[in-house]
């Protein structure tokens, strides 16, 4: 019986046990073609030593003292990146956003001369068809959110006006045609990933935001808003928000796979702590009431996050808000540039520390919104887009 | 492990030196181990999240180096080539040899970004002085398979290396 590849391996390696050892050692004396195999292996030993050997760094690796500083910068900026695109984009505050702008909507609508507002109960929908970007001050956004957020009747306003329905719990599909058919929309893959960890698919939601003047106003007076003037007209009216489904793939090292599906809050964190997520859905729709001035409402909307009023209505009448999804991006945290992917013109948002190679890509195409967010650097990102099939 | 910070001081020269002989480049290297080692981070924070081990870190590192050589390899191979012959050389003097070597440094790493993932994980670790039992911790494998997979892997790394060469 002769001796096995691995234990010849293991025994060129010094690796085989004790035992091992003296059985092999007794067997070589007697066998030729075993002592021949482990020639054969000695000599690849020292060939491969001999390669991997002009793989080693030509001078000491930096020590830990020297890279401390950067060390530390990755890990802070990485913290306050992730918490902003965790708070923007979980689900847990996917009601606030959307009340944030349901709110903001009002505020204008009611600012419309009333002869529109007569016209108040007919929706009119518009669909993100392109994605802008604004700079904010990012003290200035935390500031106005923390305000908002804590006003003491927003929660009650959100309890008593908002109704979000969502059909049914995030659940992991098999495959990119089972997504497809699930989110009603038609999946593509990223050819330079490979096959994701999970597929899930999270539940078409609709938001409605019944409007009650009383409490809105009660809102705007906290957070230092009363300067607006609420038309009567419009209260009973509503807005809404269609978020369509939205597929997740979810892509290199996750973590533990368990919680990925945790139908709480803590999937969605858990999602962001994979190399690469890749989100596609249908571009939302908001409804609002007819004869809007779209145009004011974005004006509000940018004051509400910490514009002045003459920074908003400049920014604002740049855009065509009806078919334009804009996305705020915190100066000093972050940076943004024009890019082209897919074939078509994209956002790339960086963190602002070089240090820190993490990247949140969007872009609209055929009316399906993309975001890819992930770890590395630009060159990546935008070979990912690029490879979708 | 006790602490991050002991953590960092252990392993941080032994992991980009691993991440090193992957990609060849200092400061994409240093950088990348400065990834291992924010995971790790983040890792410890988790809350539940299990002890962090060296067998972890090790296989974070391999991983993320491998990754990044061959999605560099996708990009552009001839940048890597040409970098390579920047790439200042120890002893040898003599530019045809210092030519061969960089030549035969680049061969490997080409080699190594099509291995089959698992071959050229154990190849990095086990060259970068990783013992069996290491090695079975770092890449969750059977102690009593190391020496069978390695020889495999041996095998198919020559097997490409001879065909890179021609």
């Amino acid at each position: 019986m002769h001796i096995d590849e691995g234990l010849i391996q293991a025994f060129r390696d010094q690796e085989a046990s004790l035992e091992e050892r003296s059985r092999i050692s007794a067997h070589l004396a007697g066998c030729e073609a075993c002592r021949e195999r482990l020639e054969k292996a000695a000599a690849r030993a020292a060939s491969m030593t001999s390669h991997f050997g002009l793989l080693d760094p030509e001078s000491p690796p930096p020590t830990p003292g020297v890279v401390t500083t950067r060390l530390k910068e990755r890990i802070e900026t990485q913290l306050e990146m992730t918490s902003m695109w965790q708070t923007a984009f979980s689900r847990k505050y996917r009601p606030v956003w959307a009340s944030f702008l349901a709110v903001t909507v009002l505020v204008v609508i009611f600012t419309v001369p009333p002869v529109r507002a007569l016209a108040a109960k007919f929706l009119y929908l518009f669909r993100a068809q392109k994605i802008e970007t604004v700079a904010v001050d990012s003290d200035r956004v935390q500031e106005q959110m923390k305000k908002f957020q804590s006003a003491s009747g927003i929660e009650d306003l959100i309890a008593s006006s908002v109704k979000v329905e969502s059909e049914g719990k995030a659940a992991e599909v098999k495959s990119a045609d089972e997504a497809s058919l699930k989110a009603g929309i038609s999946v593509r893959t990223p050819q330079a990933l490979g096959d994701p960890v999970k597929w899930i698919v999270e539940p078409a939601a609709k938001l409605t935001m019944q409007v009650d003047l009383d409490r809105i106003r009660g809102i705007l007076q906290e957070i230092g808003r009363n300067d607006i003037e609420l038309p009567e007209t419009l209260d009973g009216t509503s807005v809404t928000v269609d978020f369509p489904p939205v597929v997740v793939g979810l892509y290199g090292d996750c973590g533990d796979p368990a919680v990925l599906t945790d139908p709480d809050d803590a999937s969605q964190r858990a999602h962001y702590r994979c190399d690469v997520v890749l989100r596609q859905l249908m571009s939302p729709t908001v409804g609002a009431p007819e004869g809007m001035d779209v145009n004011q409402v974005a004006t509000a909307m940018l004051q509400v996050i910490g514009f002045t009023r003459a920074e908003a209505e400049e920014f604002a009448a740049t855009i065509d808000w009806t078919t334009t999804l804009v996305v705020p991006v915190p100066r000093n945290v972050a940076s943004e540039q024009k890019v082209t992917v897919d074939g078509v013109p994209a956002t790339l948002i960086v963190p602002a520390s070089q240090s820190s190679k993490k990247f949140f890509l969007m872009w609209i195409k055929d009316e399906i919104l993309y975001t890819l967010t992930g770890a590395g650097d630009k060159e990546k990102a935008l070979e990912i887009a690029n490879s979708l099939k | 492990m006790t602490s991050f910070e002991a953590a960092f001081e252990v392993y941080w020269q032994k992991l980009f030196a691993v991440v090193y002989r992957v990609v060849g480049d200092r400061a994409e290297a240093e950088d990348l181990a400065l990834d291992v080692f924010w995971r790790l981070h983040r890792r410890m924070s988790e809350p539940g999240a299990g002890p962090v081990t060296a067998a972890w870190l090790y296989r974070v590192a391999v991983n993320v180096g491998l990754n990044a050589l061959r999605a560099k390899r996708r990009r552009s191979s001839h940048e890597e080539a040409a970098a390579q012959w920047t790439t200042d050389n120890r002893a040898v003097r003599d530019p045809l040899e210092l030519a061969a070597q960089a030549e035969e440094r680049r061969r490997v790493r080409a080699v190594l970004a099509r291995l089959r993932p698992r071959s050229a994980r154990l190849l990095v670790l086990r060259y970068s002085g990783l013992s069996y039992a290491e090695l079975a911790a770092a890449l969750d494998l059977a102690p009593s398979s190391i020496g069978s997979l390695l020889s495999r892997a041996e095998k198919e790394f020559e097997h490409e290396f001879r065909k890179a060469a021609r």
